[in-house]
């Protein structure tokens, strides 16, 4: 009876140890694994941070880029036509002519100002964001190109910061290009408004659309998209064949 | 010896963990506010119940009922209590509250009709309690600690995560060694001593481990664990 008693009692002390062995492991094993993950979740937000870097430089890369051929079509097709002009007026003498060549020099004046003030580096960033929409919109609208509409609910610019704001610019330029480029719609329209802390950005034309099943051959849509997801944003597409397309855009501010 | 260094470990516990209410209140430490005060209110608890067991044995009565009451049926509630508060699912928390109404019902049963609550240690209600805890400090352990909560923290910067650790290396062995104090009470006066002594190693340690467990941030932010 005795020896049954000590038989029993070992086995509980023994089952007690197995178990608290068992339990030892089980937390060694979740703090190495938990390591393994905050090493790999580390990892992952490091590429996420590059990648966020890489996109705001590309950004501005490309708007300064945008801008340069923008500003080398102003000199060759505004200002050099101005100057030419200004040239050909002045080559008389005549009062009249010194008149009107002193308008055109003036409005040359005038040119060369805006376009000092597109190439400024600082003026992307201290623009605001809807004053860039409608002075893109109304560059479309004065090349006779298509009609433009801009809708802007809400005071949107003191919640995005620099960085966003250049993302979406860029985002807003590439979906303009891209409706002027392969649309050809009649009215292009841009509405942003503000909806429990999500900035809603709609670039909308009724050209002639596209196949959205179909895979493009560009990266114009995938750049797009991972430009939006970087600035921790959503980005769907709708378009049919002649029924335009409608670019929605989210993002959290 | 092991009564008295139990009683050390569960007053140098308690000196932690009142201490910490002087740390706490220095900014970065105070999202854990609630959750020391409720741990430390289960040390105070344990260091009132396990003084007033002193008492009864000292005055000659038995202390049974005091174990019964405060640690099989109380403290297991305040631990799942604990426990309850640590999870983030909605169902989980439901979860623990219906194991807490099930473990109640269950201990008023084996009380009224299976062990006396005045008379045997409640093994039966013990061996519920802390498959209860056990389970959930798994569930716990798993699933917050490893993918939710916490993934962006070291782990030995956690309190709650050497809190639950504690308690799962408590819980573990100690439900056992409490049966085996019912079902051999005849056994060799040896072999009672090394289960008694063993159960409050465990014991011992756990309160000492939740007295210490909320300086951890400010321990381990330095140490290649607790690097960032």
């Amino acid at each position: 009876m005795e020896e049954d008693n000590s038989l029993n009692t070992f086995l509980a002390i023994l089952t007690g140890i197995i178990l608290m062995m068992i339990m030892a492991v089980f937390i060694i094993t979740i703090v190495i694994i938990h390591r393994q993950r905050q090493i790999k979740n580390r990892h992952k937000i490091q590429i996420l941070k590059a990648d966020y870097e890489n996109t705001i430089l590309n950004a501005e890369k490309e708007i300064r880029e945008e801008t340069l051929q923008f500003v080398s079509q102003e000199l060759h097709d505004n200002i050099g036509q101005l100057l030419s002009l200004a040239k050909l007026v002045l080559n008389h003498a005549d009062p009249s002519s010194v008149h009107e060549g002193r308008r055109l020099i003036n409005q040359i004046i005038k040119e060369v100002r805006a376009l000092s003030k597109s190439i400024n580096r600082d003026y992307i960033k201290d623009i605001k964001f809807e004053d860039f929409l409608a002075e893109a919109l109304q560059k479309i609208e004065n090349s006779g190109f298509c009609k433009t509409q801009l809708s802007v609910l809400g005071n949107i610019d003191e919640l995005i910061d620099g960085d966003k704001k250049l993302v979406l610019i860029r985002v807003v330029q590439e979906c303009i290009n891209n409706a002027i480029k392969h649309a050809s719609p009649k009215l292009l329209s841009v509405k942003i408004f503000l909806k429990k802390d999500v900035l809603h950005l709609w670039v909308v034309d009724d050209g002639k659309g596209f196949d959205t099943t179909q895979k493009s051959k560009g990266l114009g849509m995938t750049n797009l998209g991972s430009r939006v997801r970087a600035i921790d944003g959503n980005l769907k597409v709708n378009s049919a064949i002649h029924k335009g397309t409608d670019i929605k855009i989210e993002v959290k501010v | 010896m092991t009564p008295n260094l139990y009683l050390i470990c569960l007053c140098i516990g308690f000196l932690f963990s009142i201490s910490f209410f002087y740390f706490k209140n220095k900014s970065r430490l105070s999202e854990e506010s609630f959750l020391h005060n409720y741990v430390f209110f289960i040390i105070l608890y344990v260091l009132l119940f396990e003084f007033y067991a002193i008492y009864l044995v000292v005055a000659g009565k038995t202390n049974v009922i005091v174990y019964n009451i405060f640690f099989v049926i109380g403290e297991t509630l305040l631990i799942l209590g604990y426990l309850r508060y640590l999870m983030e699912r909605r169902e989980a928390k439901r979860a623990v509250f219906i194991f807490a109404m099930f473990f109640l019902i269950w201990a008023a049963i084996n009380g009224l009709y299976f062990q006396k609550i005045t008379d045997l240690f409640q093994h039966y209600t013990h061996l519920l309690g802390s498959l209860g805890i056990l389970f959930f400090s798994c569930y716990i352990m798993y699933k917050l600690l490893l993918s939710e909560r916490f993934w962006d923290r070291p782990l030995f910067t956690v309190p709650h995560f050497w809190n639950v650790a504690a308690i799962l290396l408590f819980y573990s062995p100690s439900f056992i060694y409490f049966g085996s104090l019912n079902l051999m009470w005849d056994i060799d006066r040896w072999y009672l001593n090394i289960l008694a002594s063993t159960n409050r190693i465990f014991a011992a340690t756990l309160y000492l481990i939740l007295g210490l467990s909320f300086y951890s941030p400010i321990i381990f932010s330095g140490s290649s664990n607790g690097r960032r």
